[in-house]
């Protein structure tokens, strides 16, 4: 092309319209092929493509021309006959093409959309001045404040930029032919891009955003791209379907495939059942060959065991109450941070058979502070869910929440829907939202403030649990001591001494990509985010636990809570038995101290409260019938040990559960927390239903029904509010 | 805002009170306190030869956790608190290396020296809250240190100064709790209540008043249910305490309330009429003379009338008033009221020793008083300082002077005297060591199996070399040999029936043995020490 560039060799153009005879007039100018290519550069470039000849591309250009016109054209991989124009009739030609250039450039979005009536001006003002204070594009924002919708959105870019609008859920046809090859799926994902027709020469697509660079990338194939303009969702509908399939897949089975030895999907591996084996038949050659000594050995280790545990709770527990271990944003911190600079965030809700809980996840999402433009929030529901879909597309929803349907297939669990979402995800950072939550509406800035100010092995930030319906009866109230002590003692304690973290099962805040990287969730672990937590800390990757609040509902149904605690129990045994499938490497991975508290908080969890009941009614039975047989089994030694436990270890606990609601301010529920004891009493029970559970039912997820105390959520938001 | 986040209330880790105890003299000064009280528990157990009997009795309970016949931790006791001596349990464990340790209870010495170490730096870290300057706070808690009673019973393996360093513990951390709201000092308060009550059964009614000036402070300065929360988060411990504590009662001794009913208590101690003083016995049943009688023994430590003038003034004050004043007020009532009632009730001994909550208080008080004056004579700061130390050093004169008072130092002005002598107790002095010869005589029949009330006879069980020549109170079978003796014990060991020797179980049972008149036993050796003890052999007519 060298000697094409040299004036005297290129030929001219006159690209002004002329009269032709009857006809009327003729534009040498092809629009069709000049809204191939973006106004904003070619316009900059001051190059206009205005027809084809000869297999080869016609341009017109100034002189001198632009210097980067020849790298440019170069990009097109297609032969380009390039002409010089008269400066003026280039100008007059980009008007015509494009519309008649403004002093600021091409007209604004803003001015667009009233000359079309979509908005008025004092939302528009609304909206710029929301621009100006937290940035973000906006159309985004429009929807956000639910002045546009993403139709009305296309609509306005179409117009804006001259380009054709496609209604893609109308009008596409059988996805199947589409040239969805040229690229990866993540590339369409990420981009918001439908590829429509591809001929080799001139390929189609439908964009959301004709800015987006991923059309850039797109020239790169050699074919000329020509942009239509849809929908968000229009694009989102299309690319959800197309990759449904590829997604509940992988959503499956990705972490079986790359990683067998995290899945939870075969709970035993042979070697573990020849372990589980022979233990039981040691146990049971005990039995036979001298079962007194047998049973005091047994008693004996499992009290000592108990001990250790209740001694490495205690401590553990206690260092909290003195000052605070969790990551701490100041106030100060949160308000330097400049909302232009927020990345996008992805909120994973998983929710099934919860209608009732559409309104209070629709009002706490709307109050989440930050930049609703960069919020990519994802309602993920079974597809089969009818009834929360069909409640959730009446719901108003804000235009950041995409319902995401999830193809209905096993496991149903909810990791398996969020790595579903995950894929799907947007977001720098990615957090996952329990239906019925509450966050505190700063809780993503603070994440966000956090990732910055962490070095990059800081993969979660876990904010704290707690429940807005705390007050509802006796059941929620030591609902919410437990959770004060595991998310304001427990886990920040850990976090304070680097230990693995077991997640709690939402308000757990991501970097994306790392999330990605390790798998995501286990889709057959029924406490992923435990398993999730501690798969990090193998991974070299660290939690930390942040001084926020999302209030849940708390079970208020013995029926309910009973489910959910064998749900969580099992899970705890389920992810133990996971990750020492090999414990030298386990050990290897987390060192010796995070070796031990992995024992201590995966297997001494449920542990405590499976022994518990056994030793109570030991204790009962030995107080009622004095059975010499009981005393016979604790030797002077252990018996001590044993007593200690049960008088000194259990008040212990109770006080501190005491401690950790007085720490929160919850002081009203400090009296309860102090007869916690009762409350054990349930959880064993819970524990011993998620062992036989365990057994006969492993990756049965037990479901909790949620939305039974609406009116004090909206409460609760209400007072927020105000 | 209603339910949302409420601000977490344990922020205040700058809170004063959690500062107060990482001063550097905080470790420093109760560390040469520790060695002061140790050699001055030497100095009175072989100078003096002082030995205070309860004291023994006390190492002697952890004795017989380990070493008697039938070894458990059952065998502590069941009427005197038990963690002084279960805290002696490791000491004791050296007596047969250090037999001084258990014989001289030098076990409870250590203990108490410890103890009152610790009282140095609770005060320490009070008077850091209170923003007494560190020279006056060093001066202040040297003027505590070496008060006549404290420094005695920082040394001599009683109880007292556990509660008393109990008491200090307490108030600082339910004061700085109040000053900073900091949730680890209402903790470490409500762990010193049950130390308090491990020792004494005067935590409780102290521990009720303390909560009362929590309730009004918290109610008065924050909120109802702030206020509730911490009085439960102060008070649950010791309750829980006390519960256990009957509980072990029901479940060994089959009555929740043993300690209180028991024949070896100090109720029954004292009704035997061995304690009684015309003054104990001018305030029974009249509230009006109890409470003279009480506030009669304040002269131990006079400056504490200065503190409550402060404290009441600022606490009925209505504009910029302070209710930590009432919170102290409410702990000194709450130190007393055990005493008032026993008084009242006509339960009480007339020891000075129960009474030194004066002084404590009294120090606690001074200080406060000097940091409300500080704040408001900013540019008298020093004199003020040096006022407060030399109103403490004061008291401790005035706790000298009383110690020259028969009424108001018994049984300790004695003990103080012959301390400042150098020259030893006379041997008709209760305290005054001394070795058994019925331990002796016994070491001398080691054959002999004998059947004795630990009640009475601890300082013969922590002599006799062979823990298995004795059968006592806390062995299993010891109720089953007083009434069978025959075959299972060579002899009986009964003291002289009078005074709180007749609540002997011996005595009890056989109240005519020591005079001889029991037909199946006959007099093997009449012994000539203070309870004039008798061993009895038993006859093979027996039962």
């Amino acid at each position: 092309m060298a000697d094409r560039t040299d004036r005297g060799s290129l030929p001219f153009i006159d690209l002004d319209v002329r009269r032709d005879g009857e006809q009327g007039t003729v534009d040498p100018v092809n629009a069709r092929v000049a809204l191939l290519f973006q106004v904003h550069e070619w316009r900059r470039l001051g190059v206009l493509a205005f027809g084809w000849s000869d297999d080869a591309l016609n341009v017109a250009t100034g002189w001198p021309p632009h210097p980067d016109v020849q790298e440019r054209l170069a990009r097109l991989n297609i032969p380009v006959q390039m002409f010089v124009a008269d400066d003026g009739a280039l100008k007059r030609a980009f008007d015509r093409v494009y519309g008649p250039e403004s002093d600021r450039g091409e007209p604004r979005f803003g001015e667009v959309a009233l000359r079309l009536g979509k908005l008025d001006e004092a939302a528009l003002e609304e909206a710029l001045a929301y621009q100006r204070h937290h940035g973000g594009r906006l159309g985004q924002i429009l929807t956000g404040l639910r002045h546009l919708t993403f139709w009305d959105v296309a609509e306005i870019v179409a117009a804006q930029r001259r380009l054709p609008l496609v209604n893609l859920l109308k009008e596409m046809g059988p996805i199947g032919g589409v040239p969805w090859h040229l690229m990866p799926r993540e590339f369409w994902f990420r981009h918001h891009i439908v590829p429509l027709e591809d001929d080799g020469q001139v390929l189609r697509v439908a964009v959301e955003d004709p800015d987006t660079p991923g059309l850039h990338a797109l020239t790169g194939l050699g074919r000329i791209v020509m942009p239509v303009v849809t929908g968000r969702r229009d694009i989102v509908g299309i690319l959800g379907a197309r990759y449904a399939h590829d997604d509940l897949a992988h959503s499956r089975e990705a972490l079986a495939a790359s990683t067998p030895h995290y899945s939870a999907q075969r709970l035993l591996t042979p070697c573990q059942t020849a372990v589980l084996v022979a233990l039981a038949a040691a146990v049971g050659a005990g039995l036979w060959r001298n079962s007194s000594l047998t049973l005091i050995v047994l008693s004996s280790l499992l009290l000592l065991t108990y001990a250790v545990m209740v001694t490495y709770r205690f401590w553990f527990v206690q260092k909290a109450t003195g000052q605070a271990r969790e990551a701490t944003v100041s106030q100060e911190e949160l308000q330097e941070l400049n909302d232009w600079t927020l990345p996008t965030y992805t909120v994973l809700i998983p929710i099934r058979d919860e209608v009732a809980v559409l309104p209070t996840l629709a009002r706490a999402v709307e109050a989440l502070d930050y930049p609703k433009d960069r919020l990519d929030v994802k309602l993920l529901v079974e597809q089969d869910d009818y009834r929360t879909i069909q409640a959730a597309l009446r719901g108003d929803l804000a235009s950041y929440i995409e319902i995401v349907p999830v193809p209905p297939d096993e496991p149903r669990t909810k990791p398996k829907a969020c790595n579903y979402g995950l894929q799907r995800a947007l977001g720098e950072f990615v957090t996952i939202f329990d239906a019925e939550d509450i966050p505190d509406p700063d809780q993503l800035k603070k994440a966000v403030a956090l990732f910055r100010r962490a070095d990059r092995r800081i993969a979660c930030i876990q904010a704290k649990l707690s429940y807005f319906n705390r007050d509802q009866n006796l059941l929620t109230r030591w609902f919410t001591a437990e959770y004060a002590v595991w998310f304001d003692l427990y886990l920040p304690a850990l976090q304070a001494s680097g230990h693995p973290i077991p997640l709690g099962g939402s308000s757990n805040h991501f970097r994306t990509e790392v999330l990605r990287e390790v798998g995501g969730w286990d889709p057959f672990n029924v406490t992923e985010d435990a398993d999730l937590g501690i798969r990090l800390h193998r991974a070299g990757y660290r939690t930390e636990v942040m001084d926020s609040t999302t209030y849940e509902e708390a079970n208020s149904e013995f029926v309910n809570w009973v489910r959910q605690r064998s749900r969580w129990v099992k899970g705890y045994l389920q992810t133990w038995i996971v990750h020492m499938r090999h414990p030298v490497s386990l050990y290897r991975q987390l060192g010796f101290r995070g070796f031990w508290s992995f024992q201590m908080s995966l297997l001494g969890t449920p542990l405590m409260f499976l022994l518990n009941p056994v030793y109570w009614l030991l204790t009962s039975l030995w107080f009622a019938t004095q059975w010499a047989f009981i005393g016979h089994l604790f030797p002077v030694g252990i018996y001590y040990i044993g007593m200690l436990n049960l008088l000194a270890g259990n008040f212990v606990f109770a006080y501190l559960s005491a401690v950790a609601c007085a720490r929160r301010g919850d002081w009203e529920l400090v009296k309860y927390a102090i007869l916690s004891p009762l409350y054990w009493s349930m959880m064993s029970l819970g524990a011993w239903k998620a062992f036989i559970q365990l057994v006969l039912r492993p990756s049965h997820w037990e479901k909790t029904a949620h939305g039974l105390m609406r009116g004090q959520a909206v409460d609760m938001m209400g007072g927020r509010a105000g | 805002m209603g339910a949302v986040s409420v601000p977490a209330a344990d922020r205040g880790e700058q809170a004063a009170g959690k500062m107060a105890l990482r001063t550097s003299e905080s470790l420093w000064l109760p560390g040469l306190v520790l060695v002061v009280n140790l050699a001055a528990a030497l100095y009175l157990s072989y100078k003096i030869q002082y030995v205070e009997a309860d004291a023994v009795s006390r190492v002697a309970s952890a004795y017989y956790v380990l070493f008697s016949g039938d070894p458990h931790l059952g065998a502590i006791g069941f009427i005197w608190n038990p963690l002084p001596s279960l805290m002696e349990l490791p000491l004791v464990l050296l007596k047969p290396l250090f037999p001084a340790l258990a014989v001289r209870a030098l076990a409870g010495c250590f203990v108490t020296a410890l103890f009152g170490a610790l009282g140095v730096r609770q005060l320490l870290g009070l008077l850091t809250g209170f923003g007494i300057d560190r020279r006056y706070r060093i001066l202040a808690a040297i003027c505590y240190a070496l008060n006549p009673l404290i420094l005695l019973y920082s040394s001599n393996g009683m109880s007292d100064i556990i509660l008393m360093t109990s008491y200090l513990g307490a108030i600082r951390g339910v004061l700085a709790y109040l000053d900073g709201r900091s949730l680890r000092p209402l903790m470490e308060a409500a762990l010193w209540l049950v130390v308090a009550f491990g020792a004494r059964y005067e935590a409780i009614p102290f521990t009720a008043f303390l909560v009362l000036g929590l309730l009004y402070a918290v109610s008065r300065t924050r909120s109802l249910r702030e206020a509730e929360g911490a009085s439960i988060l102060l008070a649950a411990p010791v309750v829980y305490a006390a519960s256990i504590w009957m509980y072990v009662n029901w479940l060994i001794m089959k009555n929740p309330l043993y300690f209180l009913v028991s024949p070896y208590g100090n109720i029954a101690q004292v009704a035997t009429g061995a304690y009684a003083t015309p003054a104990l016995s001018w305030a029974y049943h009249s509230i009006l003379h109890t409470v003279l009688y009480t506030a009669h023994f304040s002269l131990l430590y006079w400056p504490v009338w200065v503190g409550i003038a402060a404290a009441l003034y600022w606490t009925l004050k209505r504009k910029n008033g302070d209710p930590r004043g009432a919170v102290l007020l409410a702990a000194l009532v709450g130190a007393l009221s055990l005493e008032m009632a026993m008084t009242y009730h006509g339960s009480l001994a007339a020891w000075d020793r129960f009474y030194m909550d004066y002084i404590v208080m009294g120090f606690a008080l001074v200080a406060f008083a000097a940091s409300k004056l500080l704040s408001i004579r900013k540019d008298q700061r020093a004199l003020l300082l040096a006022g407060m130390v030399v109103l403490m050093a004061l008291g401790d004169v005035g706790t000298w002077q009383a110690m020259q008072v028969p009424f108001l130092s018994n049984p300790d002005g004695v003990i103080i005297d012959r301390a400042l002598t150098g020259s030893p107790l006379p041997t008709t002095n209760g305290a005054r060591f001394q070795v058994s010869p019925v331990a002796t005589y016994l070491n001398a029949h080691p054959h002999l199996v004998v059947l004795a009330d630990s009640f009475d006879s601890y300082n013969v069980i922590l002599q006799v070399r062979n823990p298995h020549q004795l059968v006592i109170t806390s062995d299993e079978d010891f109720a089953g040999i007083l009434h069978n003796p025959l075959g299972r014990v060579n002899a009986i060991l009964v003291p002289r029936p009078q005074g709180v020797a007749t609540l002997n179980a011996i005595n009890f049972t056989y109240p005519r043995m020591w005079s001889g008149r029991v037909r199946w036993t006959y007099l093997m050796e009449s012994f000539h020490d203070a309870a004039h003890m008798r061993l009895y052999g038993v006859k093979d007519t027996a039962p």
